[in-house]
């Protein structure tokens, strides 16, 4: 249950300790997901008359924070994602990332870092149904802790896709023979996971489509420090790697015309570390 | 035999499915014995825990089949890749539920993991899935670390929090659901968290239960200290057979791996003490 303020109870953020992630159901409604879909359709529809119009790519991805998306860009600004997310990694945390996703193809077992010295948290909406069998998201319980997550490195799990894992073609089992949580999901469900949670989707579909948004600690530790620091430096490989389309942080976003205190505070730290120019330049 | 992935994934995940390792003519058998032992029971016998649940030994004469399942290759062999080839084959049991849940618990807390290892196969014996009384297991969790944290987690049933927000029912728990089939078989590490949601009043259930031969003065001493739980533990089930039957000690084939589980047995203590 999500309280009136969209806080988290003591009961959730226990489960999100635990197991390393926490699922919120009918977090938003028909209608705004109605909204998020057809801003959704339109901007997708102009990256691939721009850039793929053979449709070829199996993942693009474009940031949330653009005017072509308004009501989708608003919501990194909505409690319902900033108040549970600060909840869970502090309530200076920034979203550094947010992204609209449209996937062709599963995603096998992986994690999203390696990196334990810094916490990031994804927020994740699928803005289609989704079962066990087509697209939901699978996460295996507690993986975002050693000695788990290490002994599944071990095991050769990885396997960004699908079935590919080399202990997946060793053993002859299918990713779907993985012990793990399914997120079977109606839109407007949003699951919230540890980046070092190994997770997947299998049955996945043409243009199967999530938002996301990652909030990272604000670093205090020399460790953290460094951890932030070294995200910096490879943000703009990794971000050639995905073949984002589009500025992470668009203009108009910076400008911040309403003077919003809660982006005033995210802008500037993106500055100060760096972010803006490594995404945008 | 299993693989070797099949080996780790168990040390893994602290628990393995098995599909199709006993025929229709042997679960005929077994069902067939289980029935007898059934119908010794009374509800003086019937533990009074929300499971509601019946508890016998299948190393008595009235299942001479079910007993030598414990020595069965198939069986014994795959305690063997996990734990080697001196592991003790110590326990059989037929059981009958009666209640629609099994709170979440390991089956031991102590001796710790560092201290002892030991798992059960457990067979079901009609269809069983997520809202029918199948296994559920939060895989990993037989790990000390990962463990203490799932023992915090407020659970309505068996650990419940304040009363406005008491804590996650069985079947909420993030946790995988073991689907099983007649014939397939969950072997499962003692420490792993489990329960079930769900199911008839007369889910039917035979397990076999394996130890890891002590090599560590540590271990000697979580044998112990197993010795002591079990002897407690059996205290609150109300048997009508002594856990180690004179059938069973006997060995009247005079089966091999018997002869050496016995020997183990009587050497640690168990045999004597735990006497219904």
């Amino acid at each position: 249950m999500i309280a009136e303020n969209h806080s988290l109870t003591e009961k959730q953020i226990q489960h999100f300790e635990t197991f390393g992630f926490l699922v919120r159901r009918k977090v938003f409604s028909a209608d705004e997901v109605a909204k998020i879909n057809d801003e959704f359709d339109r901007h997708r529809a102009s990256i691939l008359a721009d850039i793929d119009p053979e449709e070829t790519r199996s993942f693009t991805q474009w940031p949330t924070r653009i005017p072509e998306n308004p009501f989708t860009a608003s919501l990194l600004g909505d409690p319902r994602i900033y108040v549970p997310s600060e909840q869970l990694v502090g309530e200076d945390s920034i979203p550094v990332q947010s992204h609209c996703n449209s996937y062709g193809l599963s995603s096998g077992w992986h994690v999203d870092t390696y990196d334990r010295r810094l916490c990031v948290i994804k927020n994740i909406m699928y803005l289609q149904s989704t079962t066990a069998d087509r697209g939901a998201l699978r996460v295996i319980p507690g993986s975002h802790r050693n000695p788990l997550s290490e002994d599944l490195h071990s095991m050769g799990l990885y396997g960004f896709h699908d079935d590919s894992s080399p202990f997946l073609k060793a053993s002859g089992m299918s990713g779907k023979d993985i012990p793990c949580y399914i997120f079977e999901s109606e839109p407007g469900d949003i699951i919230t996971f540890n980046e070092l949670t190994w997770h997947a989707a299998f049955g996945g579909f043409k243009d199967r489509r999530s938002c996301s948004f990652n909030f990272f600690t604000n670093p205090k530790t020399d460790s953290e420090t460094e951890a932030m620091k070294t995200i910096v430096e490879h943000t703009p490989a990794n971000t050639k790697g995905l073949g984002t389309v589009g500025l992470e942080y668009h203009p108009t976003w910076l400008e911040n015309a309403d003077n919003n205190p809660r982006r005033a505070r995210w802008i500037n730290w993106l500055e100060e570390w760096g972010f803006v120019d490594a995404f945008n330049n | 035999m299993i693989t070797e992935q099949q080996v780790y994934f168990f040390k893994t995940f602290g628990f393995l499915v098995l599909k199709n390792v006993l025929a229709p003519d042997e679960l005929n058998k077994i069902q067939d014995e289980f029935s007898i032992g059934l119908a010794k029971m009374d509800e003086s016998k019937m533990g009074a825990s929300v499971r509601k649940q019946y508890n016998w030994t299948n190393l008595g004469p009235d299942s001479p089949f079910t007993a030598s399942l414990l020595e069965d290759e198939r069986f014994y062999g795959v305690a063997q890749q996990i734990y080697g080839d001196d592991c003790m084959g110590v326990d059989s049991h037929a059981n009958q539920y009666n209640g629609d849940r099994s709170p979440w618990h390991p089956d031991i807390r102590e001796p710790g993991p560092d201290q002892f290892s030991g798992f059960k196969f457990t067979f079901y014996l009609a269809p069983v899935d997520g809202n029918s009384g199948a296994l559920r297991v939060v895989p990993g969790s037989h790990r000390p670390g990962f463990s203490a944290e799932v023992e915090k987690v407020f659970l309505k049933d068996n650990n419940p929090g304040p009363d406005d927000d008491p804590g996650l029912a069985v079947n909420e728990v993030s946790a995988h659901i073991c689907v099983s089939e007649p014939g397939d078989a969950v072997i499962f590490d003692y420490f792993v968290w489990h329960s079930s949601w769900g199911g008839s009043k007369d889910r039917r259930m035979v397990s076999l239960q394996y130890y890891k031969n002590p090599k560590t003065p540590e271990e000697e001493e979580g044998m112990r200290q197993m010795v002591t739980f079990r002897k407690n533990f059996n205290k609150g089930f109300k048997r009508v057979t002594k856990l180690y039957p004179d059938f069973w000690l006997a060995n009247p084939n005079n089966n091999v791996m018997r002869a050496q589980w016995i020997e183990q047995l009587q050497k640690w203590g168990f045999i004597d003490p735990v006497i219904a």
